[in-house]
């Protein structure tokens, strides 16, 4: 046997061996490759061609053997055989691609791979394969009678032209111009891609709007758990929702449970805007029984946005039903507290307002806040009001921000005393600045008069604090924008106090020449 | 086909064409020259020379044989025509070829036979070796010297899917390995010979129309897939979707399927459900993957036609089925109108079938591709049983490429009516013989498959 031959063979065999053992990315696997390779390459520069012949538990080049293995697991020989390789031809040209994707078939060991199918999968040019089907008997073929009629068949023959309004004279021209070239290529072309799912999925709909077939739905599952697994919720949300419009068959039902919840842990920081709204569109057809498992997924949303895109759909799928949540009003985890609490106001369902009055001292600054945006849904703004107290200056900010929102004309006595008192100036701004915009939202007619006493006031001490607080009453004039508050506007930019007249000729800026009145 | 075989081709055919109509100080012709000369440097740069054989009606390329297809099917078309009417058998191109050289040797295509060989000999070409055919060649097709293989091949194919469809239609397991496999020996089987495999679906079995029409739409919409360059990847595709295309009436009742005579209205309404009911077997049968997909959607819209017309209803009319779906449309209908049938016992003769894809294209059939179609089985398909001007009745062996209204025939029967093992002529070497109409084989007692099974 040719020295060449046998080493060829034993690289063969050290590479598979080696893609059993490693990736094919590992250097080890890379050696024996790169060296199988290169000696076959130049076996092929001056022979052209190699033949192996597979054998039950042998390969053999011509008369020799030149491998043998007679244990079945492990025999490269006999895999080949089994199904049906009887001869492999490697040619010169190879390149190293296909010379890797032959090792790599032929190294898959699973009792369900077909390598003789897997190998006319791949298409390899200069590697190819003889092989014999598993059924060796002789095929018998007959030649079929040509039934007899007693007609006239040519008379046939012109009755079927006379009905097809056709004659044999008329011109065929089958030439294909460069233009019809180009539009078959980009047909060609189009379908060298991955068929597009949501053909496929609208004809299964389609299918199954015709004819009830348990088939269809199962394979709809399946295309849904596949879509889903693969962040593809365009085409999770197509199936499911027009099978829901046809057939009124809601599919999460069949794959809704924890696990699948969980994975979403993470997915809505990272999807692409597109995506997350798919998402969203898909967490709609989820049930209640989903929700206890989406709210603890909330907990690590950094994205504010998604986080109430999505508290908005867990509050859609309760339907008004606030039970679902009622447990997590006693978890120590503030942030899953904290989604219950929101989610629980955007149900809107008043028979919670009782579970949260007593959180409302709840030491934490984010549950008291997430409880003002829970009444602030519920229109809860007397218990708001309450909250006007509390320690924490952006606590009280929200819940001025709430009442703002929301109206609570009973509220408007309380923040014009709070902001005539001398204490009003050592708030920060936004607090200062939240005080006003509440005012004005909560006004009643005195408004103008307490907004022009502020305003106009004779401050000896704290000039520069008073300052701001004669800007924002300006500011909140000039947002009233009537008749009287422009008029009062304009009489201070005619003040001898400078300040005074700069600031309201700055809130003149921002009303409106006609000074219509806002119903004041 | 490699692409550097076909740039190669191309440039040779544009070359010859130029030196036809230009003279050689043409900027077209000095272009041309530098294109091929680039093209063939290449090869040379490698360390191989160029050879082109024709062999059989086929064109290969250094040993590798050239397939037909629509891109590049003018020239190889030209190449081989040529070649067939000099007698050449290979063209070979051995470094240190000159422009001159080249020039001088592409001008003497535009002679006939004797004129070329004479000139070619006189001129001493160093760089081109020409082979010529010492006498006329066999024009007994490749299937039938040699085709033991591929009728193997394609009763195998035959029972295989048979099998397949009597297992759905009892419910029993079915055997999607073997279905598999026959996939891919039609595949290799096409590209070996394209017209073996496509004479045998020619052969039609009465009692098993279901089994025979869905291997024979495989493998038609095989041959087209082939023809339009596609890859193996979407051949199998192709193949699979052509051969489940009616799987679907495994889930109708057999006396529907099998009633001879006509159906009832409401038995045809209940009939055009199968292209439904082949969504559901299709799955069952392969689950889900890319050729289950392509399989699906063309057993779903086989009857969807061009213009927006077919069952079952589209949502909108302006879907288009797939390319696959519009490829089997045509294999189907071309198939089914020349299959006997119980409802139609005469089946269309293949010449009429043609001509009435052709005169339904952009209604029923996408043009382009009945163009294609028409290309491949020719105006009078493998089989077809002819009326010559000689008296002569005569059947069609294979397709001329380029030729689509003269094939090779093979004399049955002669001007006194009695039956002959008579010659093989090519039509398009032939121009006295002419093709008076095709007519039913029936009427002269000739069974055509006889001369595909038997020789």
């Amino acid at each position: 046997m040719p020295v060449k031959i046998t080493e060829l063979t034993n690289d063969l065999v050290k590479t598979i061996k080696a893609a059993q053992m490693y990736q094919t990315t590992h250097p080890s696997f890379k050696n024996f490759f790169n060296q199988l390779y290169q000696d076959l390459v130049e076996y092929l520069k001056t022979n052209y061609q190699i033949v192996f012949q597979i054998e039950r538990f042998s390969i053999r080049y011509e008369d020799y053997v030149v491998y043998e293995e007679t244990e079945k697991d492990i025999s490269i020989a006999f895999r080949l055989f089994r199904d049906g390789i009887r001869e492999i031809k490697f040619s010169e040209g190879i390149t190293d691609d296909e010379l890797l994707i032959f090792i790599e078939v032929i190294s898959r060991t699973d009792r369900d791979q077909d390598i003789a199918l897997n190998l006319w999968e791949c298409d390899l040019s200069h590697i190819s394969f003889y092989v014999v089907e598993e059924e060796e008997e002789k095929l018998t073929y007959s030649i079929p009678e040509m039934p007899k009629m007693e007609i006239n068949y040519d008379e046939a023959v012109k009755g079927v032209l006379s009905k097809e309004k056709i004659e044999f004279t008329d011109k065929i021209n089958v030439d294909i111009t460069p233009e019809e070239l180009r539009q078959l290529k980009s047909a060609i072309t189009e379908v060298e891609k991955q068929i597009p799912i949501g053909i496929v999925i609208s004809t299964l709909i389609d299918a199954l709007k015709k004819s009830q077939s348990q088939e269809i739905i199962d394979a709809l599952v399946e295309m849904l758990e596949l879509s889903i697994s693969t962040n593809d919720f365009n085409n999770a949300c197509l199936i499911v929702n027009q099978l829901w419009n046809y057939n009124d068959i809601n599919l999460i039902s069949r794959i809704e449970n924890e696990t699948l919840v969980m994975s979403f842990a993470g997915l809505p920081d990272i999807l692409d805007e597109q995506s997350f709204n798919d998402f969203i569109a898909l967490i709609g057809f989820f049930s209640k029984k989903s929700v206890a498992h989406f709210v603890r997924i909330l907990k690590n949303i950094k994205n504010q946005q998604r986080l109430e895109a999505l508290r908005n759909r867990l509050a859609y799928i309760c339907q008004g039903d606030p039970s679902p949540l009622i447990d997590f009003l006693k978890s120590s985890d503030l942030q899953i507290l904290t989604n219950a609490i929101v989610i629980l106001g955007i149900i809107k369902n008043r028979s919670v307002i009782p579970l949260l009055e007593n959180l409302i001292l709840h030491p934490s600054v984010q549950v008291r806040m997430a409880i003002i945006d829970a009444l602030t849904e519920l229109g809860e703004a007397k218990m708001i009001a309450g909250f006007l107290n509390d320690v924490q200056n952006e606590v009280r900010i929200k819940a001025l921000h709430a009442l703002e929102r929301i109206k609570y004309p009973p509220i408007y006595q309380r923040l014009i005393k709070t902001i005539k008192k001398r204490a009003f100036l050592k708030l920060n701004y936004n607090e200062q600045k939240a005080y006003f915009n509440c005012l004005v939202a909560n006004r009643d007619n005195r408004i103008t008069r307490h907004l022009e006493q502020i305003l106009f006031k004779w401050a000896i001490f704290s000039g520069k604090k008073y300052l701001i607080k004669r800007q924002l009453a300006a500011q909140a004039l000039a947002k009233l924008n009537s008749s009287k508050a422009i008029e009062i506007l304009k009489k201070g930019a005619e003040k001898r106090n400078e300040d005074i007249r700069a600031i309201c000729k700055n809130a003149l800026k921002f009303t409106s020449t006609k000074g219509e009145d806002k119903n004041v | 086909m490699s692409e550097s075989s076909k740039d190669f081709i191309n440039s040779l055919y544009a070359l010859i064409k130029a030196t036809f109509v230009y003279d050689f100080n043409n900027d077209v012709v000095i272009n041309l020259v530098q294109r091929f000369l680039q093209n063939i440097n290449k090869f040379f740069q490698a360390g191989n020379q160029i050879e082109i054989l024709r062999y059989r009606d086929y064109i290969f390329f250094n040993k590798v044989r050239m397939r037909f297809e629509v891109e590049g099917y003018a020239s190889l078309q030209f190449l081989e025509e040529v070649l067939k009417k000099l007698w050449i058998k290979s063209i070979t191109f051995l470094p240190g070829l000159k422009s001159n050289e080249l020039l001088n040797f592409c001008s003497l295509f535009k002679y006939d036979k004797d004129t070329f060989i004479q000139n070619y000999n006189q001129s001493g070409f160093g760089s081109i070796q020409v082979e010529f055919l010492t006498e006329q060649e066999e024009l007994v097709p490749e299937f039938l010297k040699d085709g033991e293989q591929i009728k193997k091949t394609y009763f195998k194919a035959l029972k295989v899917t048979k099998n397949l469809i009597q297992n759905l239609w009892n419910r029993q397991h079915v055997d999607t390995r073997s279905f598999r496999r026959v996939i891919y020996t039609l595949i290799d089987s096409l590209s070996q010979d394209e017209f073996g495999l496509i004479a045998l679906t020619t052969i039609k079995n009465f009692d098993e129309y279901t089994y025979n029409h869905s291997l024979n739409v495989g493998v038609l919409s095989l041959a087209m897939g082939q023809r339009l360059g596609m890859e193996k990847r979407n051949l199998v595709k192709l193949g699979t979707a052509g051969l489940l295309h009616d799987i679907g009436k495994v889930a109708i009742s057999k006396q529907i399927i099998d009633k001879p005579g006509a159906l009832t209205k409401e038995e045809w309404e209940i009939l055009k459900n199968h292209s439904i009911y082949g969504v559901s077997e299709i799955i069952k049968t392969r689950g889900l993957d890319d050729i289950s997909f392509a399989s699906l959607l063309t057993s779903y819209q086989h009857h969807w036609n061009y213009n927006g017309t077919g069952y079952p209803e589209r949502l909108d009319q302006k879907t288009q089925p797939t390319l696959y779906a519009r490829i089997v449309r045509i294999c189907d209908a071309y198939d089914a109108m020349t299959t006997s049938r119980p409802y139609q016992l005469l089946p269309y003769l293949p010449a009429v079938a043609i001509r009435v894809l052709w005169s339904n294209i952009n209604t029923y059939f996408d043009a382009l591709l009945t163009k294609v179609f028409i290309q491949i089985f020719g105006l009078y398909p493998v089989t077809s049983c002819l009326e010559l001007n000689t008296g002569d009745i005569a059947i069609v062996l294979r397709q001329n490429p380029g030729h689509i209204d003269r094939p090779i025939i093979k004399i049955v029967l002669n001007n006194k009516g009695e039956k002959v093992n008579g010659p093989i002529i090519d039509l398009s070497m032939d121009n006295k013989i002419n093709i008076i109409k095709a007519i039913y084989p029936q009427r002269y007692d000739i069974n055509p498959g006889e001369h595909l099974l038997t020789q």
